[in-house]
């Protein structure tokens, strides 16, 4: 028996998370977009263009891989969906293709996009130049020094980057500055944000986008085992491959959904990202969630070795599900990321993203334990953390 | 007379109310209550007490570093309430509203916030990231009144709506973008004023991009009052004596808004 999806109410609230937390600037932006992305969700037009893209200019639907001698490692039988063979080595470009394919129907001229490492300005830089539209990603400055390669990737494909001199100079203030922008040039600007955060519609927009994660494993799970997994399994930052995954899954009660988050050098110390399990709901970048704070309600900040989880928030959704209790939120640390990262490579011969390290250092955490078949979403490939490893390495 | 009551009063007289935005805690908690009374000595006619955030959205660059700079000073919501509570004991003639983002005033919780607000004779509340719609989230017995903003792309339609909804006034955003001294205003933006005072019904008081007396001319006449924040931010930034440079900033705005035209 499946159970119905979760979806916004009126005021785009999952439960008591959510909503439109915005200036009235923002309002009529929002209101355009629900309104275009409602239509066409509902256009079979806008969906198999949709599906084009994911299938020819990304490889969709990627493999869903049995992981033979991590299975033996770990007792059960462990399945990799492989969204780290997407174009440009992870599941981001899922997400910049829907929301570009929308921004081209409703008229915009100019995307902008907030990112952290680099990855989900790659991505949008990326669709930008496939689409002729101009581009601009807010990057702070700190990460800017740390991701020299990316900013030069973007610069590569027409995109400006332009730096966040704000705050800690990291995602949560390229965040802030994508929004003013946005605030700036309202009328002609499209904000590509890059996960399932932000005001109401974009984390169930972005979720959407991201859901051909869930649709393709399950039935690929069903057509190679004949049944359905024990455990979904993925990291969470913002939380967008996690919501991919989880929300087709969701259906099925049956499947116990576990979302890794970064702990960073432990959720005991101050140096981590570990937002459901160690923060409070607040409001941050137009959204009810929980979130890294102190006790006024100021943001504080997040750290993980993992740039994509380094982040104070999380989807509103994922607060919805924690609070429900329909998914099960843990974390795992640098240290265990850095054994996951080395043990996959070892045993697979597949180099994973310190972001989808988390979910499987938790998949090694409880070897022997575990009651049945994983469903794992390696969500990105490690060739970009590499000299972050071997800097780690050395100061060992 | 409540805060609505003194707002219609002061425009059916025909005067402009001059607002200055005082970041709490900026330089240092020490300087609030000194200078609130710099400002009502200066001609305010009510004062927007900001409460510092650690991700200030609809801010430019001034306000965040005052922002910033109150923050690391110790500045919280609690001292910006007892500064203002301190104050009103000692002027109740001028009022002050709170000016914050939504996370701080949750953090508090909706309940001690509007106890402690209604004991610091607090008169209204400003959230720039909480739409009407939201506005549940704050509900509480003795919670000040909220304002209503609208911008330059606010529909008609809105516009009536914002009306409806009501307040003791309407903060007119008058540019796309944040806040921030602007050299000049689009010339749409007394049409906007207009418009805005027409389709709400509500004391219009217009902030956003205002920081010179030259400026006001312009723009007085199309609303009900001016809303002053970046720009006296960057007048006491450095400033040996800041209760000194508060009043003799805000003094210029008080003769310009009192010429007749």
């Amino acid at each position: 028996m499946t159970r119905p999806l979760t979806q916004p109410d009126d005021r785009g609230f999952f439960g008591a998370f959510g909503g439109r937390f915005v200036p009235e600037t923002l309002k009529p932006a929002l209101d355009e977009l629900s309104v275009a992305y409602a239509v066409a969700k509902d256009d079979p037009s806008f969906q198999a263009e949709f599906a084009e893209a994911l299938a020819t200019y990304s490889c969709h639907p990627t493999p869903l891989y049995h992981a033979e001698r991590l299975s033996e490692h770990v007792g059960v039988p462990v399945y990799l969906k492989r969204e780290d063979l997407n174009h440009l080595g992870a599941h981001k470009v899922n997400n910049a293709l829907g929301q570009i394919i929308l921004a081209r129907r409703m008229g915009k001229k100019r995307i902008i996009a907030e990112t952290g490492a680099g990855q989900h300005g790659v991505a949008t830089a990326a669709v930008a130049a496939r689409f002729g539209l101009e581009c601009m990603v807010h990057m702070g400055e700190e990460d800017i020094r740390r991701q020299k390669l990316n900013v030069r990737r973007m610069e590569l494909m027409g995109a400006t980057v332009k730096p966040a001199l704000s705050g800690s100079r990291t995602l949560k203030d390229a965040t802030n500055e994508a929004i003013r922008d946005w605030v700036a040039n309202v009328e002609t600007t499209f904000y590509l944000i890059g996960s399932v955060v932000g005001p109401h519609p974009y984390p169930s927009m972005v979720r959407d986008f991201q859901s051909c994660i869930g649709r393709e494993a399950l039935a690929q799970m069903q057509e190679r085992t004949g049944g359905l997994p024990t455990y979904g399994v993925a990291c969470v930052g913002g939380g967008s491959n996690a919501m991919g995954l989880f929300h087709p899954l969701s259906a099925h009660p049956e499947i116990e959904l576990i979302g890794i988050e970064a702990a960073g050098e432990g959720v005991d110390t101050e140096r981590h990202a570990a937002t459901l399990t160690k923060g409070f709901p607040g409001v941050l970048h137009g959204a009810m969630s929980y979130l890294l704070q102190d006790a006024e309600g100021q943001v504080t900040e997040a750290h993980s070795i993992s740039a994509g989880l380094d982040y104070p928030g999380i989807g509103p959704e994922h607060a919805h599900f924690h609070t429900t209790g329909r998914a099960r939120y843990e974390s795992a640390t640098d240290a265990e990321a850095i054994n996951a990262f080395e043990t996959l490579s070892c045993l697979e011969g597949i180099i994973p993203a310190f972001e989808s390290s988390h979910a499987l250092a938790w998949v090694l955490r409880n070897a022997g334990k575990l009651k049945g078949p994983v469903l794992l979403c390696l969500s990105g490939r490690g060739d970009k953390d590499m000299e972050e490893y071997l800097l780690h390495k050395e100061g060992k | 007379m409540n805060f609505t009551e003194f707002i219609a009063q002061r425009v059916a007289s025909g005067r402009k109310l001059l607002v200055p935005y005082l970041c709490a805690g900026y330089p240092t908690p020490d300087h609030t209550v000194s200078l609130l009374h710099a400002l009502a000595d200066g001609g305010a006619d009510f004062i927007e007490l900001g409460i510092p955030f650690s991700d200030p959205l609809a801010d430019g660059p001034v306000l965040q570093a005052a922002s910033l700079v109150a923050l690391r000073a110790g500045s919280t919501l609690e001292k910006a309430l007892e500064a203002a509570a301190t104050f009103h004991a000692q002027r109740p003639e001028v009022p002050v509203a709170l000016m914050g983002y939504t996370n701080p005033f949750l953090a508090m919780g909706a309940e001690p916030l509007a106890r402690k607000a209604e004991a610091a004779g607090i008169a209204a509340l400003l959230v720039p990231d909480l739409l009407p719609e939201l506005w549940d989230h704050l509900a509480a017995p003795g919670m000040p009144p909220l304002v209503p903003f609208a911008a330059p792309n606010t529909p008609e339609a809105r516009l009536k709506e914002l009306g409806s909804i009501g307040g003791p006034f309407l903060y007119a955003v008058a540019v796309l973008g944040v806040t921030g001294a602007r050299e000049n205003l689009s010339d749409s933006v007394p049409a906007f004023l207009a418009r805005t005072k027409a389709k709400t019904g509500l004391p219009v008081l217009a902030g956003f991009g205002i920081s010179r007396p030259e400026q006001v001319p312009d723009l007085a006449p199309a609303c009900d009052g001016l809303i002053i924040g970046s720009a006296l931010a960057k007048a006491l930034d450095g400033a040996a004596d800041p209760v000194q440079a508060a009043k003799d900033f805000l003094i210029p705005f008080r003769v310009a808004m009192d010429k007749k035209p």
